[in-house]
């Protein structure tokens, strides 16, 4: 996955926020995942497709102070997670 | 395992009538259904089973229960069916396909009638098909069947859930001096005043059921142990946890979704706790004290 890398929610899937956090089911399977707190962030940020800078941009500026390559890190592992159980696509 | 043809289904249906059928209502936590059907023997228990239950007034909400002997060649009808031990549902389009080895059906979701041929002679065919259709009918109204029992305990509603042989029965034993609403499925459903849990007809262990509704007040999910407490689930583990309890057969994603919702705005709304329960009633006292656990 490079920085231009566009990158979807699945859109056979349904999603609530329940105490801050993103609960999103997906329809394949009716299987339930509950978002952290950078998974929720990326969650909305994905209301539409977005490239992999776009959302590591767009979750940086939501945590200013924090360690950024930590938050990095973090995104890179949560984007990687939710390919492999298909709640994000990666587009063509 | 092959998936019978839709169409197939609906062929059976051209050879059925619908003389000499009667009816009964019955009303589950508010929701009307009518059973239209041939006043047999199973006809006549249901009448007892469902005393509680049943109303004068029928309801667009519908099912018809036909006999198999009824059609040409039943035998090659009930060997067509044979290999479906547990149920088997398919969607196509607004209506649901519905088949086990004792029974076919299809499901008109949104006009919410439905129609089905029995092999079975036993009441167990006739109230899973009902089972199933209260099902359906919950999610329209923002609710649906858990596995559960409940109990009324000073006004309040109380839902005990968890798998088979986690205490549903044992929990109904040890309160004596409240009102048991189900040992078997609760119903949930949610008004404007919150939500309700009601008693259903379709008890388990014990012959136990109520036609009264209560104002939910928690749910527990149940856990047998040696000491008595009580712990919140975390959000996270809710959802999945409660779906797995949930009595839900069509893999329609629309209806998936609105019980996906439900469960979720019902986690919003009310608390819901991992019950360790030792075989005695400490837990009232617990949950009476605002669920402080005793050391």
């Amino acid at each position: 996955m490079d920085l231009k890398t566009k990158i979807k929610r699945n859109g056979n899937s349904s999603f609530q926020v329940a105490d801050g956090k993103a609960v999103v089911m997906l329809a394949v399977n009716s299987n339930i995942f509950t978002l952290n707190e950078i998974g929720t962030i990326i969650w909305g940020l994905l209301n539409e497709t977005k490239t992999y800078e776009e959302l590591v941009s767009g979750v940086l500026s939501k945590f200013p102070d924090e360690n950024q390559e930590a938050i990095q890190e973090d995104i890179l592992a949560f984007v990687k997670d939710c390919l492999k159980e298909q709640l994000l696509l990666l587009e063509a | 395992m092959t998936a019978i043809d839709p169409h197939l289904l609906e062929d059976y249906f051209k050879n059925v009538s619908d003389d000499g059928l009667e009816n009964f209502n019955l009303k589950v936590g508010g929701i009307g259904l009518s059973v239209n059907a041939t006043k047999d023997e199973l006809f006549e228990t249901a009448l007892t089973k469902y005393e509680e239950f049943l109303v004068p007034e029928a309801f667009p909400e519908s099912v018809v229960f036909y006999d198999v002997q009824t059609l040409p060649d039943p035998d090659a009808i009930i060997q067509a069916f044979d290999q479906y031990k547990e149920i088997y549902t398919s969607s196509a389009g607004r209506f649901l396909n519905v088949y086990r080895w004792d029974f076919f059906g299809i499901i008109d979701i949104e006009n919410r009638t439905g129609k089905f041929i029995l092999f079975n002679t036993t009441f167990m065919t006739y109230e899973s098909i009902i089972r199933i259709f209260y099902s359906l009918l919950a999610v329209e109204n923002h609710g649906f069947l858990i596995h559960s029992s409940s109990l009324v305990h000073k006004d309040k509603g109380y839902v005990f859930f968890g798998i088979s042989g986690s205490g549903k029965s044992t929990v109904v034993k040890l309160s004596e001096s409240d009102e048991c609403l189900t040992d078997e499925l609760t119903m949930i459903t949610k008004t404007e005043d919150g939500y309700f849990t009601s008693g259903t007809p379709f008890h388990g262990e014990l012959p136990i059921y109520k036609n009264k509704t209560a104002p939910l007040a928690n749910l527990f999910l149940l856990t047998k142990s040696e000491t008595t407490y009580f712990e919140k689930l975390k959000q996270s583990d809710i959802y999945p946890i409660l779906l797995r309890n949930v009595l839900f057969f069509s893999d329609d994603w629309e209806l998936r979704q609105k019980i996906f919702n439900t469960v979720i705005d019902l986690a919003k709304h009310v608390d819901i706790y991992e019950m360790y329960f030792e075989k005695n009633n400490k837990f009232w006292r617990i949950i009476d004290n605002g669920f402080k656990n005793e050391d």
